[in-house]
């Protein structure tokens, strides 16, 4: 079974060892514009109550993809039926994923070239290897291995939170969008993370998109036209009788 | 981060054009037979769409492997279904150009047989032309930017945009270009048509703004475009150009001779309007979903 990650926001210090070897692993420029993993650093509150969460930011690698979904070439894939992949030299740049993913993830570069992200460090580590960012970190606090695993240490984790007073301390991405295979312990709720709160797939919905459309392009170009014919018949009716 | 920018939304505002103007010429023609406003359409729709094609190309980040496109066909991807739909409607829409071109150089039953195929396809193409018109508004609504997702709305209210501006493009040409002979009672009629597609197109614009209001993520993303950075471009592009200058020029226009100057001037404005409007709307929706 591939694997998945889980990251305990509360053992974060953001010191980026999981950037740095990041972008060392996947030969990825230098320079802040793409980073296909980063922390978010996140202040909330006023002074004097200021607290500041931080958030290791890249794919979630979701069982309902949207980017795939939404990809018109198919450059998109889950090569081990898990980790979301982006086929470089297929991917034409059209930016449709980045539009389409629920986490705003998909990078272009510049100049505007193929989509990267995390890949989970595919073709780079073998099965049993860790990925870059976990085996960087100082901390402990981002781990790669079994799913169902991860999600008890997560869930064990959101517990000892909560008694330490993290009243909305909650494990993030068991289920959301058919289960996220990055899992967060996050120390307050999601939308505190600007994660949204209830991620839906791009695609959802869609029957009912393109018929509204359809719909409008029937009424607007018929109703007018048949009203108008239906007068014009109609004053010519009278014009008839008239006369 | 603004991934689609200029080529994007003037692309929509383009392929909304041709379809839209294709579509009404079509309705107009199976109510009062009007060939010529029905090649006017072509006329114009084609070198509208192919714009609108290269402009796309232009965008990509691989240009050259844009060929990928015809690779597969998606029905879940809006954006492999727009690539065919467009497609097609450019090569049925050139077939039509063509068959009209070779009608004086052949034979009447040659010509005749001609005019049958054509009527056939441009049964085929107007279904193509809802579809675009259609699809210019899902390819936004297909995603995860709230002010175009959160509501199906916006697909409804791009097909009213693409009918206005579709419209008002046909007025402008068949009353600049006498000589293509579009009857004036036809200019007559889509200027109606036009008041009425507009009229729709407030309505839809006003729902659309309801349901974002009242839903949780998309009042965020409505005030982006009402209150904030594209605020400006929205209350004098869109609600002023696109829709209320037209609907205010149209009732000072009633009981005007059809044939005075004035009118001429106040169908000419209107059109300009409408026209310029539509772009303005696809700018903002595409810019202001993305901030």
């Amino acid at each position: 079974m591939a694997k998945a990650m889980l990251i305990d926001t509360k053992l974060c210090l953001a010191c980026n060892a999981c950037t740095a070897e990041c972008k060392r692993n996947n030969n990825v420029p230098v320079g802040e514009d793409i980073a296909w993993t980063k922390i978010d650093d996140i202040e909330v509150g006023t002074f004097p109550n200021v607290r500041a969460y931080f958030i290791k930011t890249a794919c979630k690698h979701c069982t309902e993809a949207s980017c795939m979904d939404v990809c018109p070439v198919g450059a998109i894939s889950k090569p081990d039926g898990v980790h979301v992949v982006v086929n470089q030299e297929w991917c034409i740049g059209c930016g449709y994923c980045a539009q389409a993913c629920p986490f705003g993830i998909p990078h272009f570069g510049e100049p505007k070239g193929s989509m990267q992200k995390c890949e989970f460090c595919y073709g780079t580590r073998t099965d049993d290897e860790s990925t870059a960012c976990a085996a960087a970190c100082p901390f402990g606090a981002i781990v790669f291995g079994e799913r169902d695993e991860l999600l008890a240490v997560g869930h064990e984790r959101v517990t000892q939170l909560k008694q330490e007073g993290q009243a909305n301390a909650t494990l993030y991405g068991e289920n959301e969008l058919g289960g996220l295979n990055v899992l967060y312990v996050l120390a307050d709720s999601p939308q505190v993370y600007e994660l949204p709160g209830e991620p839906k797939k791009a695609t959802a919905n869609q029957g009912y998109k393109w018929l509204a459309g359809a719909l409008t392009a029937g009424l607007i170009a018929v109703f007018p036209f048949w009203w108008i014919f239906k007068r014009k018949q109609q004053l010519r009716e009278e014009q008839k009788t008239e006369s | 981060m603004i991934d689609w920018g200029a080529p994007i939304w003037i692309y929509l505002w383009l392929a909304g054009m041709a379809g839209g103007a294709y579509f009404a010429a079509f309705v107009i023609d199976r109510f009062v037979n009007d060939k010529p406003l029905l090649r006017l359409a072509t006329y114009l729709g084609v070198p509208l769409a192919i714009i609108g094609v290269l402009l796309l190309v232009v965008d990509l980040g691989n240009q050259q492997l844009f060929w990928h496109l015809f690779s597969r066909f998606k029905v879940q991807s809006p954006m492999s279904m727009g690539t065919w739909i467009l497609l097609l409607w450019i090569i049925m829409a050139i077939v039509m150009i063509f068959s009209w071109w070779l009608e004086n150089r052949v034979s009447r039953q040659v010509a005749e047989s001609l005019s049958r195929l054509r009527g056939f396809i441009s049964w085929i193409n107007v279904v193509l032309a809802a579809a675009l018109i259609a699809y210019t508004g899902v390819l936004l609504a297909v995603s995860n930017e709230a002010l175009w997702s959160n509501t199906p709305l916006l697909p409804a209210l791009f097909a009213a945009s693409a009918v206005s501006t579709g419209v008002a493009l046909l007025i402008l040409a068949a009353t600049g270009f006498k000589s293509l002979g579009v009857s004036s009672n036809t200019v007559e009629l889509l200027s109606k048509a036009d008041i009425r597609a507009i009229v729709v197109e407030i309505a839809i614009l006003v729902g659309y703004i309801i349901w974002l209001a009242t839903s949780s993520d998309g009042s965020e993303a409505l005030r982006i475009l009402v209150a904030g950075p594209m605020a400006a471009a929205f209350w004098v592009g869109v609600v002023l150009l696109a829709l209320l200058i037209p609907s205010g020029l149209h009732f000072t226009a009633r009981g005007k001779a059809l044939e005075s100057k004035g009118l001429w001037l106040t169908t000419l404005t209107s059109s300009i309007s409408v026209i310029v409007g539509g772009l303005i709307l696809r700018a903002v929706i595409t810019i202001g979903g993305q901030l």
